[in-house]
């Protein structure tokens, strides 16, 4: 080998060294944790004791047990991550729409105002919600002040709508960011070409605008439906029974049950979903697009 | 018959007037350009005919219609954009038959229609391709036969060949021109390059700060040019101030040249407007109305002309275009050279005009 070969191999090493950084983290704090969680999944749990048996005894457990329980609560989970998912995009479309088009001058303000209540610990919002809808809360207060009611309703909180709600109300400020960003990178002659060319101001929106949007949408989509479909905290605090999700059994399987091998196979199911979810996204749009919304 | 009509149309942008009390109109079949410099108000006047723009003042008429409050999709015009903004999401099919979809055509009727126009502008088969995928020249082609597909009654076209390299740019001119005998649409072209106007347009309007300064054919523009800015802009001009006396201008320190007779008061203050090109340059020129001596200060060869910039004794600098078939020989720097022109390639504009 020549000593240019050897710069030029030097040169192509060099490129890839430039992602030690991030691969370490990656490794030490992501798969490192997966991996040992992935080998604890094929262990069993005798007397609170973990024994490497190697065997498949969990998965099937988590399918088969309690009459298939846990695989309806990850279907239950799934649908419900899904419906807040269309509901937060449908809030924070308008909103992005809004400011992308009438803040004008104002429209980094109103983008930093949105992301405000980021501040916040989930769990502290949480809990201001229930001060609102709950029981003894906010909206009944007020109902009953007015003597519209006579005992507090109890249709607020403490079930699967409360959960839709508030996680799409949570996330709704996060997908504004990326529907915003690939609402501002539609130039605005091909709207005019389209009025030009005949369209309303509605039929500009469904012919160009909308589909122009749909790499910030899907990449809003990402944002929401993997981390809500593992969720956990909201329905421990507005679910009730009705609004029980899978994230919640898999915590109390760690905590409660203390069964990590069992905990450990429910968290691969529910990752084993998340990746394929990903991928079918990924595939439909190409990570390129889905990468331009960023 | 007039097609399009603007009487007195301005249009303020905060503090500053973008289209300053602008008249014209356009005849049906005509190709008009509005040229000028950038910033001169010639794109917001085009955008005002689309209805992209309402005016503070003053009304556009188009075939005799007030087009007051009527939004773009619903007026008769067609706009080919600066930056084309053909739909990156759309093959070229679907852009061409975009406004087709929008009146609810038949199918058929679109496919037959989006065929045509594709043969008009030299692109047959193109139909499937991306808008990605084509070079600049296509896409413009593709811009043009987007709007003109739909049959507006204008066609407006905002400087589409700006990002176009010189060889596609005059190849499109020459195109855009064919295009426009054969559809006989009445195109209304902005453009700040005066090559491209006066090789397509039957009649020009040349604006400045938002005004009107002359409109004629470029024919008028070129060789009558009512001011100073009409003359320098318009392929450029030797301007030389004077006093104007019985058909020849005295110019202090100078002499007096001769000049095409007009109705201009003795005594007055004009500007003799002489084209590089028509100026005659050799070592010892006689039989011109008009001849002097001057140095050469600057020498460009520019391959089939070279141009010279030649001080005269009163200070004024004459320019000159002359082919080596004019001259015979390509002077050099500080030779002293003779300089002239006929009184027919004078043109006289009074001063305050």
């Amino acid at each position: 080998m020549s000593s240019r070969d050897l710069l030029e191999t030097f040169k192509e090493i060099r490129h890839y060294l430039t992602l030690v950084p991030g691969v370490f983290w990656l490794v030490l704090f992501l798969f490192v944790p997966l991996a040992v969680m992935g080998i604890f999944s094929f262990w069993s749990m005798i007397e609170y004791e973990l024994i490497p048996t190697w065997t498949f005894e969990n998965y099937v457990a988590v399918i088969t047990s309690r009459n298939g329980l846990y695989i309806k609560l990850l279907l239950k989970s799934l649908g419900m991550s899904v419906a807040a998912t269309v509901v937060s995009i449908s809030m924070a479309y308008p909103m992005a729409y809004y400011i992308s088009r009438y803040a004008g001058k104002y429209k980094y303000l109103w983008i930093n105002t949105i992301i405000a209540p980021y501040m916040i610990s989930w769990v502290i919002t949480l809990f201001g919600w229930r001060t609102i809808l709950g029981y003894g809360g906010l909206i009944n207060f007020l109902l009953m002040k007015l003597g519209l009611i006579s005992e507090p309703i109890t249709w607020l909180w403490h079930n699967w709508g409360a959960v839709i709600f508030v996680l799409a109300v949570g996330w709704a400020p996060w997908l504004v960011l990326p529907i915003f960003v690939s609402l501002e990178k539609i130039d605005e002659s091909l709207l005019e070409a389209a009025r030009d060319l005949g369209a309303s101001p509605i039929q500009t929106f469904l012919t160009v605008t909308l589909p122009l949007s749909i790499p910030g949408l899907l990449l809003a989509v990402f944002f929401i439906l993997i981390p809500t479909f593992g969720e956990f905290v909201a329905p421990r605090i507005a679910g009730g029974t009705s609004g029980a999700m899978y994230g919640m059994a898999i915590e109390d399987a760690f905590t409660r049950m203390a069964n990590w091998p069992f905990a450990s196979a429910m968290t691969f199911i529910l990752l084993a979903i998340s990746i394929v979810i990903a991928f079918v996204l990924i595939r439909r749009v190409g990570l390129e697009t889905l990468m331009e919304a960023l | 018959m007039i097609d399009v009509e603007l009487v007195d149309v301005t249009k303020r942008f905060g503090e500053v007037v973008a289209v300053d009390h602008v008249s014209f109109s356009i005849e049906k079949g005509e190709f008009f350009s509005l040229l000028g410099p950038s910033g001169c108000g010639k794109t917001t006047t085009l955008r005002i005919i689309a209805g992209f723009e309402e005016p503070d003042e003053g009304e556009v008429y188009i075939k005799g219609e007030s087009m007051k409050g009527v939004p773009p999709n619903k007026r008769p015009t067609n706009m080919v954009f600066q930056n084309l903004a053909l739909f990156p999401h759309m093959n070229v099919y679907d852009n061409i038959a975009f406004g087709l979809k929008l009146k609810k055509l038949p199918k058929s009727e679109i496919d037959k229609k989006v065929r045509e126009i594709l043969e008009l502008v030299h692109l047959p088969g193109y139909e499937k391709r991306w808008i990605k995928q084509l070079s600049g020249g296509e896409q413009q082609r593709v811009a043009i036969a987007r709007a003109l597909v739909n049959e507006p009654e204008v066609l407006l076209l905002d400087e589409p060949l700006g990002p176009l390299d010189l060889k596609l740019r005059e190849e499109m001119i020459l195109e855009l021109k064919r295009i426009q005998r054969e559809v006989k649409t009445t195109f209304i072209y902005v453009t700040h390059d005066q090559g491209e106007a006066l090789t397509m347009s039957d009649k020009i309007a040349v604006m400045n700060k938002g005004r009107i300064m002359q409109i004629g054919s470029p024919l008028e523009l070129y060789e009558r040019p009512n001011s100073p800015f009409v003359a320098d802009f318009v392929g450029r001009s030797n301007l030389i101030r004077g006093k104007y006396v019985d058909g020849a201008v005295e110019v202090p320190g100078l002499g007096s040249i001769a000049v095409r007779k007009r109705k201009i008061p003795n005594n007055s203050e004009v500007w003799v407007c002489i084209k590089p090109e028509r100026v005659a340059i050799g070592k010892k020129l006689s039989r011109l109305d008009n001849v002097f001596e001057g140095e050469i200060k600057e020498v460009y060869y520019q391959g089939k002309m070279t141009m010279y910039k030649v001080a005269m004794p009163n200070g004024n600098v004459i320019t000159v275009v002359a082919t080596f078939k004019d001259t015979g020989t390509i002077f050099d720097y500080g030779e002293k050279v003779n300089v002239g022109w006929n009184v027919g390639d004078t043109w006289v504009i009074p001063q305050g005009e």
